[in-house]
């Protein structure tokens, strides 16, 4: 009766079998959810830390601070910024390394976003630990504090640097930059940021000019804070912050013209100041790229002459 | 033979649907506390930021006195805040917080709702009104420009910001 090479197999197996498929699918597939959920709340959650700690570096009196920041995993931080709403967008996104694999970017919508602060990197930082460092961006009153990120690893060789500069960093003293007079000092792997004509420079700086030359491209700069921004990200980042800067020094120009309206009632006339930021406003509102700060610079250091000489009655 | 066949199916049918409910269960159950632990942390973070921001937003530019000889830090530009309110709708997000309020304690008064017509002789500014979250303090000083007896000086009063997440 037995058909030949028929496979006999009994209803036990068969359903161990089906079962077992089943609750092994379903064992990985859930795993593999709850891991993937698991770390997408790790990487916001070290998002929104990023952003608490940023929040350390808004100070008022204080002209610069540093911060690290250690991860105990390959931590991948992308920056991005936006300029769709009014003020714009500051959007940090991070993943972590996890089975030697790297996860995929983050969308958009699964990085943090911040209206009030403004980080300058490259679009992808890469390593364990990572230097911060902030300096206050006035235009002439103070704006914000911008905020650099560079990864602990990446060693910037500071060449023919203005001694004015170096002053800067003589508080903070990021231990991933350092200062040749020549360049020789500098090691082989280290990015390369010349203050004179030299070789084998990755950024070129020409301070007298207000300019920085990275990767092919020109930014400007009116102050020393802006010279880090240009020398610490890219230029499509350098660019886009600058406009959300300039949106928000709009707005305190707004504020101030007020403020002046209101204290003028007690005997604080201020009009020569007053004149001054209105035309500033006026600059800024046809601002388009980092090259109308020149025709802004002026301005604001006159502006800032103007309110310094005006005592109790200053507007910031 | 072929009714005890169909039995079986069905067995097994019902087995692998009550596995399945099973594993759902143990599923969801794993999900909900992942959630749960999610929703804490989020909580653990807003407010974080709240408290931070309570601290540092006397000294953002929006908020903070002019740099005068006599300025202590957490100062707020009594002059400035009021005119930032009429603004208010920009900054909506800006901050990333539900509401920001700052109460005048000290001279006390009655809490009347400052606006341009009844300025300063107001007690409490609503930068963004919240309907509801929960509120961190701290205390600032609250200055404005005053022509005392022709010479101009700071008058400052004691303030608490009150940051609503």
């Amino acid at each position: 009766m037995k058909k030949r090479g028929a496979l006999e197999i009994s209803f036990g197996w068969l359903f161990a079998i089906i079962a077992g498929a089943v609750i092994l699918f379903l064992a990985i597939f859930l795993s593999a959810r709850i891991m993937g959920v698991g770390q997408k709340a790790n990487s916001a959650q070290a998002q929104k830390g990023i952003g608490n700690l940023l929040e350390l570096f808004e100070s008022s009196f204080e002209s610069s601070q540093e911060g690290k920041m250690d991860f105990t995993v390959e931590t991948r931080i992308y920056n991005r910024c936006d300029n769709l709403e009014y003020f714009g967008e500051q959007l940090i996104g991070v993943t972590q390394k996890s089975f030697r694999k790297w996860p995929d970017a983050p969308m958009k919508d699964e990085m943090t976003s911040f209206q009030n602060k403004y980080i300058f990197s490259e679009t992808v930082i890469e390593g364990r630990k990572f230097s911060a460092f902030s300096k206050p961006f006035e235009f002439p009153f103070k704006v914000t504090d911008l905020v650099y990120l560079i990864p602990s690893e990446k060693k910037y060789c500071f060449i023919s640097t203005p001694s004015t500069l170096k002053s800067d960093f003589s508080k903070i003293s990021p231990e991933n930059i350092i200062f040749s007079q020549t360049g020789n000092d500098c090691s082989s792997d280290s990015i390369n940021v010349c203050f004179s004509s030299q070789k084998d420079c990755e950024i070129q700086v020409s301070y007298s000019k207000g300019q920085v030359l990275k990767k092919g491209k020109t930014m400007h700069f009116d102050s020393d804070t802006l010279m880090y921004a240009a020398i610490f990200s890219e230029s499509q980042i350098y660019e886009c912050q600058v406009q959300r800067l300039m949106v928000r020094a709009n707005e305190l120009l707004g504020l101030y013209l007020k403020k002046s309206e209101t204290i003028s009632k007690e005997n604080c006339l201020g009009l020569d100041l007053s004149s001054k930021l209105i035309e500033i406003k006026s600059h800024i509102s046809g601002f388009k790229d980092s090259s109308d700060l020149d025709l802004i610079s002026n301005l604001i250091q006159e502006a800032n002459k103007v309110n310094q000489a005006e005592g109790s009655c200053a507007l910031w | 033979m072929n009714k005890k066949g169909q039995l079986k199916i069905q067995q097994m049918i019902f087995m692998l649907i009550g596995i399945a409910l099973f594993f759902s269960l143990i599923g969801l159950f794993a999900v909900g506390a992942l959630m749960g632990s999610l929703n804490e942390k989020a909580r653990l973070a807003a407010e974080e930021n709240a408290v931070l921001l309570t601290l540092k937003l006397a000294d953002s530019p929006e908020f903070s006195c002019a740099k005068t000889g006599d300025n202590l830090g957490s100062c707020i530009d009594f002059d400035k805040v009021i005119h930032l309110k009429e603004n208010s709708q920009k900054y909506e997000k800006f901050w990333g917080v539900r509401g920001i309020e700052i109460k005048r304690i000290y001279p006390s008064g009655n809490n009347i709702e400052c606006t341009k017509e009844n300025y300063p002789e107001c007690y409490s500014i609503t930068v963004f009104p919240s309907s509801s979250g929960t509120g961190v303090a701290g205390f600032v000083s609250l200055c404005r420009v005053e022509d005392l007896t022709q010479k101009k000086e700071l008058k400052c009063d004691l303030a608490q910001i009150i940051v609503i997440y």
